[in-house]
């Protein structure tokens, strides 16, 4: 039908559509409207027409750590699902249909997350949120409405997007008390606060987290402070990565030396380029999902039962 | 058995002109129970052991009453022994060598071990505990044996697929005697076969693993089978075995693991690891990437220059494919080319393991081990001085990876090093101190007949010269003084509470280890036990 068909603009649309839309939700939806529009006739074509798109996809996007963990997700649900059917147009249609009951079922699990978060919000308290996140958005906002929590909200700036100011923008919008630092004063006010909720861009295997630059810092500085490290995230974020060090996170090292020597002077780029960072398990207490409440440990577990099913 | 105790009690009192007959049908039963429950507690041991075992009880109480008598246990040990030659006068002669080798041993004694290990077997009680099945050991085993012990074969997957090679030879030889059938005659066979391999070395866990597996497989194949047909499918099996649980998964271990070793980069190793020689033969050969790497080694069995040497001897073409140099020395030495692959891509220091210091880990990025086995509870059982490495490098914060394969997990849960460990000879520590070469190892069998030897000479001498003996005597210091100079530890057996412990294995925390790699993918150590509960379901 329509050779034309472009996973990129596809995946930037419906991200673009839909605001609260997450990366990984919005690449298998895009590789569903793919298969409907190609209509591949076997299936080995279909896995390599997953496959290409997959990596066009990975390539052209530049933060491509959680659009991966859906990808992936979706080749593994693919390569399943066509060894389960003999018929071929019953598996193509199946396919299909269980992609789209797929993305409605990753799209209910921030409200389950959300679900599994609110016992964990109490009166009086003090939480200290990193960065935009929608999970932790939602489950704030639901605590404040739903069950009439009263607590207030320490949100740090978030340099260099600036996600913090977005945030507190919200918060603030949903009748919560708010206040923005600066990321450098967590030390500071980490002595008054009752717990820490992050979110995440992807869970890696050994349960610790890629997030927005700057949650490593603050998972330290809780795990001495011993202030509660939480980290509220979907199960579809959960990647096949293991990164052993902050830095260790796939292309990001490479950048960090060359840009080290060779664009020295030009401090601008260094300073915005580097988003990420890994924070490892040992610094995280826990990670509410839509699976329940987890032991970074557990996250193994779970991966392991979806790709060794 | 209770009721037919009292059945039989019960027709006691009203037939008493037959005592004698009822007691007698009281006892048969009663021993007949008594044999079932035995049977049932320990369904696991064949006849054979069964008979040995009541034999050794029986034996046990004879010696209990005749020391009770007066009679002394030496006393005791030479009448058993006239009593054995009698009886064996038709044995075999290995039997009999046996059976005096295992005389010979106790005499030694063999105390030398500290306190705390001493629960551990030694070789010579290793080599005591099954004389007497050698004569149905089938001679590959033999062979097999022999090289675990004298460490021709060493590292846990070597010694696996040789062990799964050895027995495919075995089960092709087999042959299936009357009145019973392959599949409930055949895993005894096999355990007969394990219980002598067990004389070498004790049984690694991947052995272990791969055994139960074996026995499983043996008990599925249905009666009707043909024997030919049985004994195809099985070898068939092993072939796959080995392939997918060692070759393969090595092959997807080195994939996942190759992602650490980048360009430029310095790592550590420890002894040598199948996997990993293979791992930094394939960054260099496929994926062309230059880095540094440290073997750090140890005595008494200095298995980092094996991989020093396997290094060393492998070429690589810059240009072309990969070359492996033992396949194609011959023309690797006709193009210039190639050169080996520690020429340019590889830099290698090697030190021994008293040698890691600040200097030597500073720029080291990333440390990788080989493993004996995994644990359940996320430790770590390898080659002793593992532990003290992964520790030194923890303390550093260098990320420390273990390549890891499937069959190596054990469901046992160990917290130190010592309930369960391997000891190995004391001699390999005091000698070849010079360490310019492996322990040599005579085998067993010789050693003992060496010093048969050397008695029966002795006991001559004391015979035929006993008036000389004295003179013997005085002038003996001498030669012993300059032996002594050269290795002050060569008479180390005669030297009271002189102890040499010589252990195999030590444990590594969790803690230390950031990072499991197996075929299934890349894990902290806590997801072990994930990995053994989904391994067994399939």
């Amino acid at each position: 039908m329509s050779q034309a068909f472009d996973i990129k603009e596809t995946y930037l649309k419906f991200l673009e559509e839909d605001k609260d839309l997450t990366m990984p939700i919005a690449a298998i939806e895009s590789l569903v409207i793919m298969l409907r529009v190609k209509q591949p006739s076997t299936s080995s074509e279909l896995i390599n027409l997953v496959k290409s798109n997959i990596d066009t996809l990975k390539t052209s996007i530049p933060n491509a750590i959680s659009l991966s963990a859906g990808c992936d997700l979706f080749m593994r649900f693919v390569l399943r699902n066509t060894n389960l059917y003999s018929d071929w147009e019953s598996c193509k249609k199946n396919l299909v249909e269980n992609g789209e009951l797929f993305v409605r079922r990753a799209k209910e699990s921030r409200n389950k997350s959300a679900e599994y978060g609110l016992p964990f919000i109490r009166d009086d308290d003090t939480i200290l949120v990193h960065s935009f996140s929608r999970v932790v958005y939602t489950l704030l906002k639901r605590a404040r409405t739903e069950k009439m929590v009263r607590f207030r909200v320490i949100v740090t700036e978030s340099r260099p997007t600036g996600l913090g100011y977005f945030m507190a923008k919200k918060l603030r919008e949903a009748d919560i008390p708010v206040e923005v630092i600066v990321d450098n004063a967590v030390g500071y006010v980490i002595h008054n606060v009752d717990k820490i909720l992050v979110g995440a861009e992807g869970v890696a295997e050994s349960g610790g987290i890629i997030n927005h630059i700057g949650s490593y810092q603050i998972g330290c500085l809780a795990k001495v402070n011993n202030k509660p490290f939480y980290v509220v995230t979907e199960s579809h974020k959960f990647v096949r990565l293991f990164p052993l060090a902050p830095n260790d996170l796939p292309g990001s090292i490479n950048r960090l030396i060359k840009e080290g020597t060779e664009e020295e002077k030009d401090s601008e780029s260094m300073l915005s380029t580097h988003k990420l960072d890994f924070t490892s398990h040992e610094y995280i207490t826990a990670l509410i999902t839509d699976l329940g409440v987890l032991t970074p440990s557990a996250v193994s577990e779970e991966l392991i039962k979806v790709w060794y099913d | 058995m209770v009721e037919e105790q009292a059945q039989t009690s019960q027709a006691k009192p009203q037939a008493p002109a037959q005592v004698s007959d009822s007691q007698k049908a009281e006892k048969a039963p009663a021993a007949a129970a008594d044999g079932a429950s035995k049977g049932s507690d320990d369904k696991k041991l064949s006849n054979k052991e069964m008979k040995e075992l009541k034999k050794k009880e029986k034996a046990a109480k004879r010696a209990a009453q005749k020391e009770a008598i007066g009679i002394s246990p030496e006393q005791q040990a030479k009448n058993a022994e006239s009593k054995i030659e009698k009886k064996k006068s038709s044995a075999t002669n290995t039997n009999l060598k046996k059976q005096l080798d295992q005389t010979l041993i106790k005499d030694q004694g063999g105390k030398r071990i500290p306190a705390i290990f001493s629960h551990l077997e030694t070789r010579e009680q290793r080599n005591a505990s099954s004389p007497s099945i050698s004569h149905i050991v089938h001679p590959a085993i033999l062979s097999l044996t022999l090289k675990y012990s004298t460490y021709k074969i060493v590292g846990s997957t070597p010694r696996l697929k040789n062990m799964l090679e050895v027995f495919k030879v075995v089960i092709r030889d087999y042959e299936t005697p009357a009145n019973t059938t392959l599949t409930r005659h055949l895993t005894g066979h096999l355990s007969h076969q394990i219980e002598y391999l067990k004389t070498g070395r004790p049984l690694s866990i991947s052995m272990g693993n791969a055994i139960r597996w074996l026995k499983q497989e043996i008990s599925h194949i249905s009666i009707d089978t043909k024997e030919q047909q049985a004994k195809e499918t099985l070898c068939e099996k092993i072939d796959d075995f080995i392939k997918e649980k060692i070759e393969l998964s090595g092959q997807v271990i080195i994939e996942n693991a190759s992602k650490h070793i980048t360009d430029g980069s310095t790592i550590l190793t420890y002894g040598h690891s199948e996997v990993l020689e293979k791992l930094f033969k394939y960054c260099v050969i496929e994926q062309n990437k230059k880095f540094n790497l440290i073997v750090v080694d140890s005595r008494p069995l200095f298995e980092g220059k094996r991989l020093l040497t396997n290094l060393v001897n492998t070429n690589y073409n810059p240009d072309g494919e990969g070359l492996d140099s033992e396949v194609e020395s011959i023309a690797s030495s006709r193009s210039i080319k190639s050169q080996p692959i520690t020429h340019e891509n590889l830099k290698i220091h090697y030190v021994l393991i008293n040698s890691l210091s600040s200097t030597i880990l500073e720029d080291v990025d990333c440390v990788f081990l080989g493993a004996h086995a995994m644990l359940s509870n996320g430790r770590l059982y390898s080659r002793v001085g593992t532990g003290l490495i992964a520790m030194m490098c923890h303390a550093r914060n260098i990320p420390v990876l273990t390549c890891c394969e499937s069959v190596k997990f054990s469901d046992k849960v160990q917290l130190d090093s010592v309930t369960t460990n391997e000891l190995a000879d004391c001699d390999d520590l005091v000698q070849d101190i010079n360490s310019k070469k492996p322990p040599q190892k005579k085998s067993f069998a010789l050693e003992q007949f060496i010093k048969q030897c050397e008695e029966e000479k002795e006991s001559k001498n004391k015979n035929n010269n006993k008036g000389k003996q004295q003179q013997q005597k005085k002038s003996s210091p001498e030669p012993d003084a300059q032996a002594d100079d050269s290795t002050p530890l060569k008479d180390w057996k005669n030297i009271s509470h002189l102890n040499i412990l010589n252990i195999m294995y030590d444990l590594t925390p969790p803690e230390y280890i950031k990072k499991v790699v197996t075929e299934l993918g890349a894990l902290p150590p806590s997801a072990v036990p994930v990995i053994l509960r989904e391994y067994k379901n399939t």
